[in-house]
């Protein structure tokens, strides 16, 4: 077995970023995320990496656009306030189809929220496409530091495999929660050479010039767009993720990710002691939403219970997914403890909603 | 199955999160699964700490609890939310030295460890969350204290560490020592 560590889930996404042979970091400091850039700036200048502290999220987004144009493995890191700077740049690495890593360290909002405090409010953001003009990046949502260290390196096969931005969404809970990691390096296969990437003067018959803007290209506006929504279709088809956990008997079936869904998990093995018969579905990737899977375990269930830390957000797409079959119920931000900072919905929480639900 | 749950509640600065840390970064020697959850949000009933740890052999689902089957609280305040909170049955270790009150609830077990004045005894007061620390290992023993002094010599390396480190050691071998002598 490959070394084991107790880690942070911030440092968890740096390491495994490192992992998968990332050795460029644009980013700027912001709570709760500032641990995987302060991880980068000291590990990187090592391993003979780069480290650029931008002046503000919107300059960090388009120096990992430059640096990504080159073909190596980019990254930057933030948390929701930041991730509004980045959305014009998110937008314009779609188009240009350049892959890129963007993590999204979830602090609660709207607007400036607060750092010191968990929520899951930027679900709609993520997974409809953060920028203009109707892109989809992959969105990634690990649930554990050991997860959070093998999904890094997914991310970045599949930012190279897809030719775009990848998404990973953590918030403060898995970024605080410190857990053991196996370091072990994962292998997804092989992928296309970047003939596309810029390769400098020196080699010669390398490219020089790559992108223009895409509308203007000979192919046509509507050919550009075709080809990209053949690529969001395929990856629909070959990437939706998820896990489910004693979802296949269940009488009342919980949707959940990220740290929600740790909770959640929590929340089944206390139900299923009570003699509740409680599953849980997860979605890893909340691009590309795991539609048909939901449908039919709600199906199978008869009811659902969506728990998540916001307003109400993943509650949309369970909704659609499940097209009114069976009802859905939503346990929100109102379940938390307390009021104030540091208010969290627990386990204990989530069985009284069951208990309320079953009385129904 | 081998589980245990821990909270720990006091005031930030008096390492609160240190001895959570300190217990995770032990147990994953002898326990597939471990966790540390540090909640400390600045604006949190005006400046508390608190942390989470879990020990497992089996993965850990929530890594957040509301009611725990073991806590230690280190200040009053700390007190009132552990008792408040705590799963019945469960066990409440309290630093009686800077704690007055006295646990109320009859379905839970409090130890009064006076660990404040035992640290000052051994030379320090900053190492009364090791005394509660030794207790709590020596109460559960959800790990040895050998393993929980390795992970005090790999975080105090060096000539500079040796004093703080040795005051640490003999405070978290006081609390155990303490607690294997307990009479309520």
């Amino acid at each position: 077995m490959s070394e084991r560590i107790l880690v942070s889930g911030n440092n968890a996404v740096a390491r495994g970023a490192i992992q998968a042979g990332c050795k460029y970091f644009f980013g700027y400091p912001i709570t709760p995320q500032s641990e995987i850039p302060e991880y980068m700036s000291k590990e990187l200048p090592k391993i003979g990496g780069i480290y650029v502290q931008s002046e503000s999220e919107s300059g960090s987004i388009y120096m990992v656009y430059g640096g990504g144009l080159t073909g190596k493995r980019i990254m930057t890191s933030t948390s929701s306030p930041g991730l509004s700077l980045m959305a014009e740049g998110m937008s314009y690495l779609a188009e240009q189809e350049i892959p890129a890593v963007i993590v999204d360290v979830v602090r609660m909002g709207p607007g400036i929220g607060t750092g010191g405090q968990g929520a899951q409010t930027d679900y709609l953001q993520v997974t409809k496409g953060c920028g203009h003009g109707g892109y989809h990046a992959i969105v990634l949502a690990p649930a554990s530091g050991q997860e959070i260290f093998d999904l890094m390196q997914l991310a970045f096969f599949l930012a190279d495999k897809y030719r775009g931005p990848v998404m990973v969404i953590t918030d403060f809970i898995l970024g605080q929660t410190e857990e053991p990691i196996e370091l072990r390096t994962l292998d997804f296969g092989p992928l296309p050479e970047k003939e596309w990437a810029l390769t400098g003067k020196e080699k010669r018959g390398g490219n020089r010039v790559t992108h223009v803007a895409a509308f203007f290209t000979y192919q046509g506006i509507l050919n550009y767009h075709m080809k990209l929504i053949e690529k969001y279709a395929e990856i629909k088809r070959a990437e939706v993720r998820y896990e489910k956990y004693l979802a296949d008997d269940c009488d009342l079936l919980i949707v959940a990710y990220g740290s929600s869904a740790r909770i959640a998990r929590g929340a089944v093995d206390m139900g299923r002691a009570k003699g509740f018969k409680l599953g849980l579905f997860r979605p890893i990737t909340l691009w590309p939403f795991p539609v048909e899977a939901i449908a039919e375990g709600a199906s199978k269930a008869g009811r659902v219970l969506v728990v998540e830390d916001s307003q109400g957000q993943l509650v949309e797409d369970v909704e659609a997914s499940v097209k009114g079959r069976v009802p859905v119920h939503l346990l929100g931000m109102w379940g938390r403890h307390n009021v104030g900072g540091g208010g969290i919905i627990h386990p204990e929480r989530v069985i009284e909603e069951v208990e309320k639900l079953n009385e129904r | 199955m081998d589980y245990y749950e821990l909270m720990i509640a006091g005031t930030g600065g008096r390492g609160v999160l240190l001895i959570g840390r300190l217990l995770a970064q032990a147990g994953i020697e002898t326990y597939k699964y471990a966790l540390f959850f540090p909640n400390y949000a600045p604006a949190m009933r005006g400046g508390e700490s608190e942390c989470t740890v879990m020990l497992s052999d089996s993965a850990i689902g929530s890594p957040v609890i509301f009611k725990p089957a073991c806590a230690i609280a280190m200040t009053g305040s700390a007190l009132t939310l552990m008792e408040n909170r705590m799963r019945s049955g469960g066990s409440l270790i309290v630093d009686s030295s800077v704690i007055s009150d006295r646990v109320a609830r009859e379905d839970i077990t409090a130890y009064y460890i006076p660990a404040t004045e035992k640290a000052v005894d051994l030379g320090g007061t900053q190492a009364a969350n090791m005394v509660l620390l030794g207790a709590y290992v020596e109460h559960t023993k959800a790990i040895s204290l050998d393993l929980l002094e390795k992970a005090l010599d790999n975080r105090l390396q060096g000539e500079s560490k040796k004093p703080i480190l040795e005051l640490n050691k003999k405070a978290l071998n006081e609390g155990a020592g303490f607690m294997a002598n307990y009479e309520s």
